[in-house]
């Protein structure tokens, strides 16, 4: 019965409560049993767990017997709380009728929480308003309830107030999902249209879509086809996940499921992409598909050459669970072979890292971050670059052209000024300033997209006591004053460490990097200079002296197995490091060019 | 047949040097050095009897302040050694003294005793720096101790100095060089302050109360002791020792040729059948211990398997100047060093840190002040 379906995600900052109140659902609708319930059963990596985020999505139905005594499907469909990972939350929300807007009580919005509740409002969702974390002693529930009241519109009234963690309040929640939401609009259309809002790779039923069926109905042996993708598949297995996978014999329009198709290729599984039938296709796609295009590229090299191969075997494997990252071999001339890898943003970078060393146990080598710049040469052509490696002479450049973005910043209103500061530091643009409340400010800045890539948030957490929240869109490409800063090991350009700088900061920025480096990079056997510059011209310029020393000037019998021990470690460290010319540079040296902070 | 060492420690010292690490007490009583010869000469005893291999090479009291010990005592675990264990007729014996603790009775007494070899812990020729490590000797008492033991015909002694001290100069270090080799010593040793973080003046570098030297002064230092011990007839035979010809100290070789070693008395560390492993640090339990004929508690430092005792024969090794012998390693180990070491010694050689010289890989002169940089190489 599709009137008793209720399709709904939650909203919410991170560390806001989140994973909680979806645990407290499952628990209170029975989905799982106390001795099942493992604190945050959404969140499945260490990973996701270790940073306090969802990155995947895990969609739940919950069967609910209401208090007016019918009983509710209702699909959780959870969302990562991450601004890299906008396009799926908005895929995720797309899925749904209603939303529950959950606000910590002693925190207030946050700048990635109003961009998600606007996002939802632009969809049409139902928003419940939801106070969390009431039990807290720093918990002021009614002045979080005139800021949503008064920045988003909601009715402080319909304003539930909960303890996820203690369990008040769950059962009012589960009866506004069944109230407020509504069930999935009847459609007219009977052919098939189901929405991909994720994907996953399991080695056994190949990728496994998330769907939402919003008309029509597919069952097991259907033809269906990727609207977008255009490949057909032959459904092998549906299903619910009640929170463990439970096949079923169908899902029709406004349910909300997995589905298996023996598709090999999980980028063949697009978030957004709309599943059709074969013999009646629907007429049109789903609207809101977009092509997933990384906005951030690193190298990343093995330490050692010969990991090579196994460097790329490991990304082919994440890359089967994850259609959005991106890799193509390259090679530089101070690292040998890698790949150049395309991300959503830096947590996802990061994550990719992490996975690399932890599980499968690479030693391996990130370049400093790039934003893809847009390039038009003298004579007429078009150029995308995001390798630092690949920029072109100066003499043929016509213009250079950088990725901006409108930045929304929420703080406390005392710390504007440093705010501002930050961001005037980082070329930004001031649009406008707003009050939510008498305390609290979001001041939306235009900005490049290479100056908040690195250490901004830091930099933005550090100047406001940890207050401030940001998020940003994507905005466009605008032209840029911009020169390729190259750094030099004793003569010789190490490409892998240019990088794309504003060309008023270069002196500056060339002073801080090369000193760093001399911090960084420890005493070598040579003198080491360390030079930078913009094309010929060399701006900066530091030496590491020769190490001198490095000896154990005793050793007897009684202390072999000590010395031996300290050896062993040098020699460890020395993994560490990537041979360069006759330069021994440690692996985080490629990242310090970029953290050139604005103090 | 390969040679075999056997190390005495004798933990016991008059006052703890503000730079040592090693395991030592202060001797209070007279009486517990008693005890403990006995203690030693049962050990020696009980050890014999689950030997397989009893012949003694080199012996080498080391300490702690072994010169403490008198003749007698001396004496009586000489004997011991002897009776126990195929003590070579040649063997050399050799005692660690410190400058104020040897008069010309005990000299005698020990030679007598068949002490052949002094290692004296000079340090240095200052008072000041004397006063700084925490040394209870005298500058002038080195001479009078020197001046004694040439007398008793003792040739084959050695002088131990230290460089880098805190607030040292290359021309202080450069004087203090210069007096010891007057003394025409048979043996010098040059070592670099190193300071473990857990001794009195570790904690003073630690604290910021002293500074050790810049380590471009602490390579000059170093090089000019090469150059003048070679000048003064002192051929470089390791990283910190230097000997007039034959008057290497053999028991120390054995240590860096990796052969096997038995060590007697509280805290001392043995090498055999492939085991490292050391007698408990507690001298009184060592004592208790062997009245009823037990050896004393164990600690297993090592077990080392065909991998690593390559690792250990190329990094003791190359600390000494002649380097490892390829052809004898590969009757040793049935291992082609060149080959198993081929990255290691394609990257020292690179940088002019190792050579071949008629069948032995060694390190060049450049190497040996950075040597951890080439040896760390070769660990296991």
């Amino acid at each position: 019965m599709q009137s008793n379906i209720r399709n709904f995600s939650i909203i919410a900052h991170i560390d806001h409560g989140k994973s909680t109140l979806a645990d407290r659902l499952l628990q209170t609708t029975g989905a799982l049993t106390d001795r099942e319930m493992r604190a945050q059963f959404l969140d499945k990596m260490d990973l996701e767990r270790e940073k306090g985020i969802t990155i995947k999505l895990q969609p739940v139905r919950l069967s609910y017997k209401a208090k007016d005594g019918q009983n509710y499907i209702l699909n959780l469909i959870d969302t990562p709380g991450h601004v890299d990972f906008s396009y799926e939350v908005s895929r995720s929300l797309a899925a749904c009728e209603g939303a529950l807007l959950v606000v910590d009580a002693s925190q207030g919005i946050e700048a990635q929480t109003l961009a998600n509740v606007y996002m939802a409002m632009d969809l049409n969702l139902e928003i419940i308003g939801i106070v969390n974390k009431i039990d807290l002693p720093g918990a002021e529930p009614e002045v979080v309830k005139d800021e949503m009241e008064n920045v988003l519109g909601i009715d402080r009234n319909e304003i539930i107030p909960i303890s996820a963690k203690m369990g008040i309040g769950i059962e009012e929640v589960l009866e506004a999902i069944v109230a407020q939401i509504p069930s999935p609009a009847p459609t007219e259309d009977e052919s098939l249209a189901a929405l991909i809002f994720d994907s996953y790779f399991d080695s056994y039923k190949g990728a496994i879509c998330y769907i939402r069926v919003v008309s029509g109905t597919v069952k097991k042996g259907d033809m269906i086809l990727m609207m977008h993708n255009g490949k057909e598949f032959e459904v092998t297995e549906i299903g619910v996940l009640n929170p463990y996978m439970t096949e079923v014999n169908s899902l029709s329009a406004g349910e909300v499921g997995y589905l298996a198709a023996g598709i090999k290729n999980v980028s063949d599984t697009e978030v957004g992409d709309t599943i059709t039938s074969v013999r009646h296709p629907a007429r049109k796609p789903l609207p809101g598909y977009q092509k997933v295009k990384p906005m951030v590229y690193c190298g990343i090299y093995p330490l050692e050459n010969n990991e090579y191969d196994k460097l790329r075997d490991s990304l082919e494997r994440l890359k089967l669970n994850d259609a959005s990252l991106f890799y193509e071999p390259e090679s530089s001339d101070a690292l040998g072979f890698g790949f150049r890898c395309g991300f959503l943003g830096l947590l996802h970078l990061e994550i990719i890292r992490e996975r690399l060393e932890r599980e499968y146990d690479l030693n391996i080598l990130a370049t400093a971050p790039s934003v893809v710049y847009k390039i038009i040469l003298t004579d007429g052509q078009e150029l995308y670059v995001s390798n630092p490696t690949r920029w072109p002479a100066p003499q043929k450049i016509h213009q250079v052209m950088e990725p901006y973005v409108k930045a929304f910043i929420m703080v406390p209103n005392e710390y504007v000024g440093a705010v501002m500061e930050l961001c005037q530091n980082k070329r930004g643009q001031f649009i406008n300033m707003e009050y939510l409340s008498t305390q609290r400010v979001m001041i939306t800045y235009k900005l490049p997209l290479a100056e908040i890539l690195y250490d901004f948030f830091d930099a933005l957490k550090s100047r406001t006591r940890g207050y401030a929240s940001l998020d940003y869109e994507l905005t466009d490409y605008e032209m840029s004053n911009l020169v390729k800063l190259d750094i030099m090991l004793n003569g010789e350009i190490v490409d892998a460490l240019s990088t794309i700088i504003h060309n008023d900061r270069a002196y500056y920025q060339a002073r801080a990097v090369t000193e760093r480096l001399r911090k960084i990079i420890p005493r070598q056997m040579y003198e080491v200079v360390i030079q930078a510059a913009i094309g010929s011209k060399i701006i900066a310029r530091e030496t590491i002296k020769a190490m001198r020393k490095d000896v154990l000037a005793k050793c007897y019998g009684g202390d072999i197995t000590r010395k031996k021990k300290l050896l062993e470690k040098q020699k460890e460290g020395k993994k560490r490091m990537k041979q360069i010319g006759r330069v021994e540079v440690p692996k985080d040296a490629f990242l310090t060019v970029m953290q050139v902070g604005d103090e | 047949m390969l040679p075999q060492g056997m190390y005495i420690h004798i933990p016991f010292c008059q006052s703890k040097c503000q730079y040592c690490d090693f395991y030592s007490e202060p001797l209070s009583e007279h009486q517990w050095l008693e005890d403990y010869t006995a203690g030693l000469v049962v050990e020696i005893q009980q050890r014999a009897l689950c030997c397989d291999k009893r012949e003694i090479s080199t012996v080498y009291f080391g300490g702690g302040t072994p010169s403490l010990l008198n003749p007698g005592q001396a004496e009586r675990i000489i004997n011991a050694v002897n009776e126990h264990f195929c003590l070579d007729s040649q063997a050399e014996i050799t005692m660690e003294a410190n400058p104020g603790s040897l008069d010309k009775i005990k000299i005698s007494g020990y030679r007598q005793a068949g002490v052949n070899r002094i290692s004296l812990g000079a340090q240095s020729f200052d008072d000041q720096e004397l006063k700084m490590l925490g040394r209870r000797h005298q500058r002038s008492e080195i001479f009078t101790t020197v001046e004694e033991l040439v007398r008793k015909g003792i040739n084959n002694y050695n002088l131990d100095l230290m460089y880098g001290l805190p607030g040292q100069s290359v021309s202080k270090w450069e004087d203090n060089l210069d007096q010891a080799l007057k003394l025409e010593p048979a043996h010098l040793s040059c070592y670099l302050l190193q300071l473990d973080e857990g001794t009195p003046m570790g904690q003073k570098v630690k604290s910021g109360k002293i500074t050790l030297l810049d380590e471009d002064d602490e390579a000059e230092m170093y090089n000019l002791a090469i150059d003048k011990c070679t000048r003064a007839g002192l051929t470089q035979y390791e990283l910190s020792n230097f000997s007039r010809p034959d008057y290497s100290c053999r028991h120390n070789l054995l240590y860096w040729r990796s052969h096997k070693y038995i060590g007697i008395g509280a805290g001392a560390v043995s090498y055999i059948a492939d085991k490292r492993f050391k007698n408990s640090n507690d001298w009184q339990a060592y004592i208790s211990n062997l009245k009823q004929n037990k050896l004393p508690p164990v600690e297993e430092l090592e077990h080392m398997n065909a991998n690593d005792k390559l690792a250990e024969i190329m990094i003791m090794g190359l600390r000494l100047c002649e380097g490892v012998n390829l052809q004898q390693t590969f009757d040793r180990c049935a291992v082609d060093v060149g080959e198993h070491f081929k990255m290691a010694i394609q990257y020292g050689m690179d940088r002019g840190w190792l050579e071949i010289k008629s069948g032995n890989l060694c390190m060049t002169r450049m190497a040996y002040f950075i040597s951890n940089q080439v040896l760390c190489l070769f660990t296991a």
